[in-house]
């Protein structure tokens, strides 16, 4: 027996064929009645929805864990005081500079976990829109809490120049900004915890290598400009993933 | 009423209005999830997801024509996400089978059946070209693909369709020669 040759239009005819008769009554009605209760509202601007999230995201991961806190500052002011006194600054400050995006990062995966959803949907604000307040928030107090105690550290107790400081806290940010990237890929593509784990390897890999291949490993052969250079790069790809998560249900009308 | 024109009442507290968007699109959302995801049960809570989304979303929305297309990525969105949390369910439920067991039924099964043998993607595009009419370049926006991306998802979907719907009469036509 010969096969008869399907055309496109066989297969259109075919596809269009299976319709769906499922009794959907009841569930739009209970849907109506649910949407009900979410009027009137109120228009609000992207920058005002985004204030309030980012101040709420603020108010969760700084005053909850407060002893945690003060633990992990004191822990890095010791740490970077130390790495002052080694053969080159740099070892110490480059794997302890991630260290408040770790511990804020795990507060950011546990709120975004699957295990979430139920609750999501009776907030007032999209998942999206409260999963970039969290990630910005993240990246601020990241940055601030290493830069600050850091600069601190270095305007006391460093006998190097103001540039040789700048630049020791430039290269500190490279690794912020690199986990920081991989963090916000995960963020975009999984909502598990396991996500931190996987980030925890590679900074703990990172660390390792410092620490027994020391001088030979290639982050501290690179020059101070090629620092600057690669937290750029990062930088706008950051802006990029940032984009990307905001926009995650828009639609940019005008190219269509 | 046009799209635009419901959503700006909406937005000023009109719940007519607020009806008549869900009228409008209910129940070509609901299909569009039944036929990525296969159940009756899970599709009407992934629809119910999609509009209380809507409705989280319409303080900030601003309309510019393509409401249509904003909707269904949320609906996509929703349907890929379910995917990667659970394991799918079967689409066909002993009582449905038992429900109605006509020739009709068995033939949209089949097609059911071949929908769900394509990757998700695929699945996703070839659905909203044939059943919601969507172009490339709009399917490309709601799956948050490039165009050629899009085209070449429609392009192997198409291709698997007719392999499995040509082998699907093929088998048949034998069973009933063996007959």
């Amino acid at each position: 027996m010969r096969r008869t040759k399907l055309t496109n239009d066989d297969v259109e005819t075919k596809l269009r064929a299976y319709q769906i008769h499922a009794d959907v009554k009841e569930g739009k009605r209970e849907l109506i009645e649910q949407l009900k209760t979410m009027m009137p509202v109120q228009q609000e601007s992207h920058a005002a929805v985004l204030k309030k999230l980012i101040h709420q995201s603020v108010v969760e991961l700084l005053t909850r864990h407060k002893l945690q806190w003060i633990v992990l500052i004191a822990l890095l002011y010791f740490g970077f005081s130390a790495s002052l006194h080694m053969k080159d600054e740099r070892i110490f400050s480059l794997f302890l500079s991630p260290l408040p995006l770790f511990y804020l990062g795990w507060h950011v995966i546990k709120t975004n976990d699957d295990g979430m959803r139920e609750l999501e949907a009776t907030y007032k604000y999209n998942f999206q829109q409260l999963l970039f307040a969290r990630v910005v928030t993240l990246f601020a107090l990241s940055m601030a809490t290493y830069t600050g105690i850091f600069g601190g550290v270095l305007l006391l107790h460093s006998s190097l120049s103001l540039t040789q400081n700048f630049l020791l806290i430039v290269q500190g940010l490279t690794p912020i900004l690199l986990i920081y990237a991989i963090f916000l890929k995960m963020s975009i593509q999984y909502r598990g915890r396991s996500s931190w784990s996987t980030l925890f390897l590679i900074w703990s890999c990172f660390t390792i290598f410092s620490i027994y291949m020391n001088e030979s490993i290639f982050f501290f052969h690179m020059k101070s400009a090629s620092y600057i250079l690669l937290n750029i790069v990062l930088l706008a790809l950051i802006m990029y993933q940032w984009i990307k998560i905001w926009r995650m249900e828009r639609i940019s009308y005008d190219s269509f | 009423m046009a799209d635009a024109d419901l959503i700006q009442s909406i937005q000023s507290g009109d719940e007519a209005a607020l009806e008549i968007l869900i009228h409008r699109y209910y129940d070509e959302i609901f299909q569009y999830i039944y036929r990525i995801k296969g159940g009756n049960e899970e599709a009407k809570d992934i629809t119910q997801d999609v509009f209380m989304s809507m409705m989280k979303a319409l303080p900030s929305y601003k309309e510019q024509g393509y409401f249509k297309a904003w909707l269904y990525k949320i609906a996509h969105n929703r349907c890929m996400n379910s995917f990667r949390n659970q394991n799918r369910e079967v689409y066909i439920t002993s009582e449905e089978q038992v429900e109605d067991f006509t020739k009709v039924y068995v033939e949209q099964a089949f097609i059911q059946e071949i929908l769900d043998s394509l990757p998700q993607m695929q699945r996703s595009a070839i659905i909203l070209k044939y059943y919601h009419g969507f172009t490339a370049k709009e399917i490309a926006r709601i799956t948050g693909v490039s165009t050629p991306t899009a085209k070449s998802r429609l392009f192997q979907g198409l291709r698997k369709l007719r392999k499995a719907l040509q082998k699907g009469e093929f088998d048949s036509e034998a069973y009933k020669t063996d007959k």
